[in-house]
């Protein structure tokens, strides 16, 4: 009962104690139609609402920014509900709704109603719960309420950045050929050394100057052998490296600059892993292709920043899940205690490459153009640049991402993928 | 426009005119100026959406309707104003509901029909036993007083009782 009823109940009492204590039967009149309202309400007052709902989506794993249709199908398995509000309960608020999630409507007994609605959700794992009803009699006196399941779930993947992975020279290669330097003489483009001229060796490879040097012996040509690596990219989840802003984070980019680093590796044909270290430890084992980048995707999706005493620091992180000597590429803003962790990690024989988003102008972007604030963005970029070549001097490559530039030209410009006359005239001049 | 807040607007000139034309009709402009600013504050509401303002509306409306049978004004306008005024509280209410959804589809137009038509019976029925109490002339003595206020209580209280168990 709603307090429309009693509203109505109320007048009508009202009418009739004044009718009885004043004697006046035509005050009866007025009540006549509120009681008839009133009974009409009460005989058309809804039964419990019985419904059943089925919940279709068009994908179950869509990109971000990617709309998704949702269907909806009630059936009504009870009596007539004669005047219903059906509201479909979003997984996340707010999220970018395309068409109606709310519905007023009849719906007779054994019959459907069906919706449909487009949906665009931020990055995560989403599990649709269902939908609420509330049925009420014509005049809005009686209400019945029930909550319907109609369940789904649905994964929004990160989206990527189109890169070129930063070039990676791990101490130890698989055994397959690939796009790395092995550091051992073969087939390959990239000249490594000269030995002695053995029957067999095509003459093209003789290195006739050398002979001539040398009197009566031919000397061929050895070029380095090129093969994959073992890539473990790290995600650093910790929420004292996260900044928030009204609509996005920094740790968002870093999904983001994971999840294309991991695209990129898989496809010049390298075994990726990735761990996921913050809230807990997620980790995808290493493996190749298309599929690892789905399980990848998959994993970059549920992503999430959290609070774990135990992995403040990187004191913990389980290198070993990587295999010795491969390539590790850790995405992090950084903090200060971290260079220990790494120079320790590298100094295990891994070759570490740190993709560091930059905290200092993200967070700055958000303060007003105050000088005490340009003050305190300096300082900070002082004790990030500082930190940053420490980072350097340990052996660590340190690729400083400002966001707001595109990642791919920042890997491009960086000093790994320049040439190095180029950097020879840029450290002169 | 919906047809529904055609109506409303028609329901609710129809109260304040009624009413107030009964208050004009006796000379007491001080109430016939009250039920107008009544009403305007009720189109105000809607305006506004003032979502608690029709139901305090009601109510006042209610009140003129009652005190000025009781000071034996037109008693076919006073049940005029009751009876449009419901009709007011009762389409405000269903055109928040409309509002909600924000796409008209075939079965709204279905819905607003059939709430329409109920309402046009419940409202034409009231109407005439109202009238026809009104030709009858019912005179109410101490002790018929007394019996139909028992009755009323009882049947008020088997009501709720009934409605409680039904809702369980």
């Amino acid at each position: 009962m709603t307090g429309r009823f009693w509203l109505v109940c109320l007048a009508i009492l009202a009418f009739f104690i004044v009718a009885l204590f004043s004697l006046r039967g035509d005050l009866i009149a007025l009540i006549m139609p509120l009681a008839l309202y009133l009974a009409a309400a009460v005989f058309q007052a809804p039964e419990r609402i019985r419904l059943s709902a089925e919940r279709l989506l068009n994908s179950a794993e869509v990109s971000e920014k990617k709309a998704v249709l949702v269907t909806v199908r009630v059936r009504n398995e009870g009596s007539e509900l004669q005047e219903m509000i059906l509201q479909d309960i979003l997984p996340h608020h707010p999220a970018v709704v395309d068409g109606e999630i709310r519905h007023f409507t009849i719906l007779p007994p054994g019959e459907s109603f069906e919706f449909q609605y487009f949906i665009t959700l931020p990055r995560g794992k989403y599990e649709f719960q269902g939908l609420h009803a509330l049925a009420a009699d014509p005049f809005g006196f009686f209400q019945s309420e029930s909550n319907v399941t109609a369940e789904a779930s649905l994964t929004v993947m990160p989206l990527f950045y189109s890169i070129r992975s930063p070039i990676i020279r791990p101490r130890q290669t698989r055994g397959f050929a690939g796009s790395i330097p092995a550091r051992i003489p073969g087939s390959g483009t990239d000249f490594y050394g000269v030995r002695q001229y053995q029957p067999g060796d095509p003459l093209r490879r003789i290195n006739w100057h050398v002979a001539a040097h040398s009197g009566d012996d031919l000397y061929s040509n050895e070029y380095e052998q090129e093969r994959i690596a073992d890539v473990g990219i790290i995600l650093d989840a910790r929420k004292q490296t996260d900044i928030r802003a009204p609509h996005t984070s920094l740790f968002e980019y870093s999904v983001r600059a994971a999840g294309s680093l991991a695209e990129a590796y898989l496809r010049e044909g390298h075994r990726v892993g990735l761990l996921i270290y913050g809230n807990g430890i997620e980790r995808v084992f290493p493996g190749y292709g298309k599929m690892q980048r789905e399980r990848i995707s998959r994993a970059l999706a549920e992503a999430r920043t959290g609070e774990n005493f135990a992995l403040e620091s990187f004191n913990f992180l389980p290198v070993r899940f990587f295999p010795p000597k491969s390539q590790i590429v850790l995405v992090s803003p950084l903090m200060l205690e971290d260079i220990k962790v790494l120079g320790r990690i590298r100094s295990h024989g891994y070759e570490v490459l740190v993709i560091s988003p930059d905290p200092v102008h993200f967070e700055a972007a958000f303060y007003q153009a105050e000088d005490i604030a340009r003050l305190a963005v300096r300082l900070a970029v002082i004790e990030r640049q500082l930190m940053l070549r420490r980072m350097r001097r340990v052996g660590i490559r340190v690729i400083d991402w400002s966001v707001e530039r595109d990642l791919g030209e920042v890997i491009r410009i960086s000093p790994d993928r320049r040439p190095a006359a180029r950097l020879v005239w840029e450290a002169l001049t | 426009m919906t047809l529904t807040r055609k109506l409303f607007f028609a329901s609710l000139a129809l109260a304040v005119i009624a009413l107030g034309a009964g208050y004009i009709l006796a000379r007491v402009f001080p109430l016939a100026i009250a039920v107008a600013v009544l009403g305007g504050l009720w189109l105000a509401a809607l305006l506004r959406n003032w979502n608690w303002y029709p139901s305090i509306g009601f109510i006042f409306f209610l009140i003129a309707a009652g005190v000025g049978l009781l000071a034996g004004l037109n008693p076919a306008a006073m049940l005029a104003g009751v009876a449009a005024s419901l009709a007011a509280w009762d389409l405000a209410y269903f055109d928040r509901n409309l509002k909600a959804v924000k796409n008209w589809t075939p079965a709204l137009d279905r819905i607003q029909r059939r709430h329409l038509a109920r309402l046009g019976i419940v409202l034409a029925g009231g109407c005439l036993l109202a009238a026809l109490e009104l030709l009858i002339r019912i005179r109410l003595t101490l002790w018929v007083a007394v019996i139909l206020g028992l009755v009323a209580v009882w049947s008020l209280v088997l009501l709720v009782q009934a409605l409680n168990k039904s809702s369980r």
